[in-house]
């Protein structure tokens, strides 16, 4: 230990007492006390800093090997080209590898909780629901999922699930971009991207496995092989989905659904020539529909496989030129079994194809200027969308049984194209300004043109400026506009697209050891597509909202590397949430944030703590039984080297057990679902190269 | 079920909660925070990115694998001297350098305003932003045991002339990487491990 560290052990101490001391007593003393600790934690700290900034401040990656700085990836890219984090025209949250066991996340959705501004909510059936700036949604539809440049979603209800189906093993590096993206990555990109990137090709032929075991019988295993010009991933992980034995089910009751899952991932690229690559990525997962009443049993079984090429030529003074096509065959059924006969209550199948392909090329001109055009095509189309009622929870079986397509047009096929253009221009060297424009045609639902600007200003090495302003659309899905509604006569209009437009304002600011951002926002969203119950409350559906949707906020993160081994990351926002007639939406948190605490103890060795908080989300209903209040978790975690190229992770999520509600956002009568509960894991990695 | 009477549409349900106590608490940790760094009077001439860390961090484990004739130290115990050519844009990410270990030496820098006050150094790093003064100063064969590193990766293009360059850090999409001119490293009387040889990009002379 330094000199400098000795001397303020007991201030570090004192701080991580008080800091335990508060987590131990529970969350009974409430946000208050979260507001407190934090504020109180932070500015002792940096009062501390003017004199440990004497220290000998050793970088993170100082005892990276030279292998693992080749495979760092150090730029990230808002605008299509690779530039600095802080330059990127758009508000960017960058994690890399390294970040998954810093904050000890093992699935993606939990990542997302350190992005200031996204809120989680437990969806009834699996995956957890993902609200960016206030975009409620019961399914991820506001959102566009990218891998490595590839749209992925479930084309029948436009979601995608980022829990455990979803490897962190094979992920190099995930970029989330808040606010309307539109004019570059398309329609949906409404309330933002997920850019995730998988492992690059390594230099040195390596293996690499990992184990994971944890309770709910969880057990997982991972094998990569990776060369220069070949990458083959599997993934394999069974458990009992972490949820109470005694939640209740959307209608209110108990449920007796078994939790067991798994879920299975293969995944294979390959380089043939310079600047191709060819992938194949498999998914095949069985999961519960965690809370349906306790007349059935309810599972969801999912198979998807994608395969695609791009290609990549030239450079930025010569012309470059990205292309890719992908294919993705899609396939979802969800089947119920009667509680007592154990007959086949229901089925229905999601079977849908979705295609597409991108040609962008990018050319330097002048020095300061940097021009970007491209077209794209997407094609979705319904292959099976057919269902089976055999069983009614409040009728009991049928005869005859129910049966028909999902959608009242089961051979749907839509064909989607788009031109776009973006000019970057360095305007002088501390002044960068991006425009983008965006011309859709969408077969369904017409023409639509979408504009971005942002304007990045660096006037030091230490400060960059941004304002944004760009504009989006989001076209309804197969179920919001085709939806059957077999339990109503009620004859659904189809929704409108709805549309954005947005405003940001980002300032960042750079210290040696702490980093600070904030940015400000103001989102008007027309025709918001929600979920609704028909007037006579015998199904639901999809409508837009009669006024404009407005949300604004302010978000913010603080890095801080207060000490040689001790880091902060503290992550807030604040959101104001309002429909058109002025009145509050409901199921949004007004405040949210977490602070993270990792500790190095030891040159191979670390500890780490996060505090989550959020305030209580007003429910619509009026159910005793629902609980949506504010509420405080702390997840614990550990990691380092063994020995060698023998690593561990371990952790504790929801250290103190403690039962979170999530307001089912489906404006109606559902009620609250229970959050997961604590898990206790641990996981092996080693590394070897043959 | 047991419902509670409401009068409005919908009534939100809140629990526990303090809002102006909260958010004035909240707001006053981050305000303080804020005005604590902005008048801290520790603050450096230069900022220190990720970026600037992970070059830092290339250039002290690439010369870990460089070897230099024994004549190139006046003693055993003299350090290992990394000289930054006119200037340092990487702040002090790279400082942090001082007092690394590396061949069994404590790394040493400092700043030099000109080639010829580079007699003592073993390795001279030199900012693209600097080439075209290296360029006219640099001799055409390298007769000295120098290692001479470039940062490139500020450029998409490195096909460019870079006299007496030895490594150049370029940028390889999104990620980092080098090339070693061995010709040139050979004729500096210098030795690299090949751990570090399998991990370059080797080019030939005039690259």
């Amino acid at each position: 230990m330094t000199q400098t560290y000795c001397c303020y052990q007991p201030i570090v101490n004192a701080m991580l007492f008080r800091l335990f001391r508060f987590v131990s007593s529970g969350h009974k003393r409430g946000s208050r006390s979260f507001g407190l600790l934090s504020s109180s934690l932070i500015s002792a700290c940096l009062a501390v800093n003017s004199a440990a900034e004497a220290g000998n401040g050793k970088s993170e990656f100082a005892n990276m090997s030279l292998q693992e700085l080749t495979e760092l990836e150090v730029f990230d890219a808002a605008s299509l080209l690779p530039t600095k984090p802080n330059k990127a025209p758009g508000t960017v949250y960058s994690f890399q590898r390294e970040d998954f066991s810093r904050l000890g996340v093992r699935r993606l959705d939990d990542l997302l909780a350190y992005v200031p501004g996204i809120q989680l909510n437990q969806y009834r059936k699996r995956h957890r629901s993902i609200w960016a700036r206030g975009q409620l949604n019961r399914f991820n539809d506001k959102l566009v999922l990218m891998v490595d440049g590839i749209r992925r979603q479930h084309v029948y209800y436009g979601n995608f699930s980022l829990g455990d189906n979803f490897p962190l093993e094979k992920i190099e590096k995930v970029e989330i971009i808040m606010g309307p993206a539109s004019t570059l990555y398309g329609a949906n990109a409404f309330g933002g991207i997920i850019s995730v990137t998988t492992r690059d090709f390594s230099e040195q032929t390596t293996l690499e496995a990992s184990g994971e075991g944890g309770s709910n019988a969880r057990a997982k295993g991972t094998l990569l092989f990776n060369d220069n010009h070949l990458q083959a991933f599997g993934s394999y992980l069974g458990q009992d989905a972490p949820f109470r034995g005694d939640r209740k089910s959307f209608i209110g009751g108990e449920s007796l659904q078994p939790l067991d899952e798994d879920y299975g991932n293969l995944f294979a690229k390959a380089s043939p020539i310079d600047g191709l690559t060819l992938s194949a990525d498999y998914y095949h997962n069985n999961t519960p529909f965690l809370f349906i009443p306790n007349t059935q049993d309810a599972f969801i079984n999912e198979e998807t496989l994608t395969l695609s090429g791009q290609y990549e030529t030239g450079d930025l003074d010569n012309g470059k030129l990205q292309a890719n096509v992908y294919y993705t065959w899609d396939n979802a059924r969800e089947h119920e079994i009667e509680q007592l006969t154990r007959r086949l209550g229901y089925q229905e199948n999601q079977n849908a194809v979705m295609a597409g392909s991108t040609v962008t090329g990018f050319k330097r001109l002048w020095d300061d200027h940097v021009l970007a055009l491209g077209v794209n095509w997407m094609h979705t189309e319904a292959i099976n969308m057919d269902y089976a009622r055999y069983f009614h929870f409040r009728r009991g079986f049928l005869n005859p049984p129910l049966q028909g397509s999902l959608l009242s047009d089961p051979e749907v096929s839509n064909d989607d194209f788009a031109v776009f253009a973006q000019h970057i221009w360095s305007i002088v060297p501390e002044l960068e300004l991006t425009l983008g424009a965006r011309y859709d045609h969408f077969e369904q639902f017409g023409d639509y043109p979408d504009y971005r600007g942002a304007l990045v200003y660096s006037p030091d090495e230490r400060q960059t400026v941004k304002l944004l302003y760009g504009t989006g659309i989001r076209t309804p899905t197969f179920r919001e506009y085709l939806k059957v509604l077999p339990n109503s006569d009620f004859n659904a209009p189809i929704p409108d697209p709805e549309r954005i437009e947005s405003l940001e304002l980002g300032y960042g600011y750079q210290w040696e050891h702490a980093s600070l951002n904030v940015t400000l926002f103001n989102n008007e969203i027309d025709d918001y597509i929600y979920q609704t119950p028909t007037p006579d409350g015998k199904d639901v559906y999809f409508t837009n909202s009669r006024t404009p949707w407005e949300m604004r906020g302010v978000e913010t993160v603080v890095q801080w590397q207060a000490l040689d081994d001790l880091e902060l990351r503290l992550s807030a926002a604040l959101l104001d949430a309002k429909d058109g007639k002025g009145g509050k939406l409901p199921y949004l948190a007004n405040w949210t944030g977490n602070l993270n605490v990792t500790y190095r103890y030891h040159a191979d060795h670390r500890l780490g703590v996060t505090i989550n908080y959020s305030d209580s989300r007003p429910d619509r209903n009026a159910y005793v039984a629902d609980d949506p209040r504010a509420f405080i978790t702390a997840n614990l975690f550990g990691s380092g080297k063994i020995i060698g190229d023998l690593s561990y992770m371990v952790g504790v999520d929801n250290l103190f057990d403690t039962r979170i509600y999530d307001p089912a956002a489906d404006f109606g009568s559902d009620y609250n679902t229970e959050r997961s509960a604590r898990e206790i894991w641990g996981r092996l990695s080693w590394r070897f190269n043959p | 079920m047991r419902l509670k009477d409401t009068t409005s549409q919908w009534r939100p349900r809140v629990a526990g909660v303090l809002p102006a106590a909260r958010a004035a608490a909240l707001a006053c940790g981050l305000t303080v925070s804020i005005l604590f760094g902005l008048f801290s009077p520790h603050l450096s001439d230069a900022a220190d990115s990720r970026v600037d860390q992970v070059k830092a961090a290339f250039v002290l484990n690439i010369i870990r694998f460089v070897a230099w004739p024994a004549e190139s130290f006046r003693d055993p115990a003299a350090p290992l001297l990394l000289c930054l050519y006119r200037s340092n844009p990487h702040g002090r990410a790279m400082l942090e350098l001082e007092g690394q270990i590396a061949s069994d030496r404590a790394v040493s820098v400092r700043t030099i305003s000109a080639l010829a006050d580079s007699q003592n150094c073993q390795i001279l790093l030199i900012d693209d932003s600097e080439l075209a003064e290296y360029s006219t100063e640099t001799p055409i064969q390298a007769a000295r045991p120098l290692l001479t590193i470039l940062d490139m990766t500020e450029r998409e293009q490195t096909e460019i002339t870079r006299p007496n360059v030895m490594i150049s850090l370029v940028r390889k999409a999104t990620r980092m990487g080098f090339e070693i001119n061995l010709d040139k490293v050979r004729q500096a009387g210098l030795r690299m491990s090949s751990e570090l040889l399998k991990l370059a990009t080797i080019v030939e002379n005039g690259g």
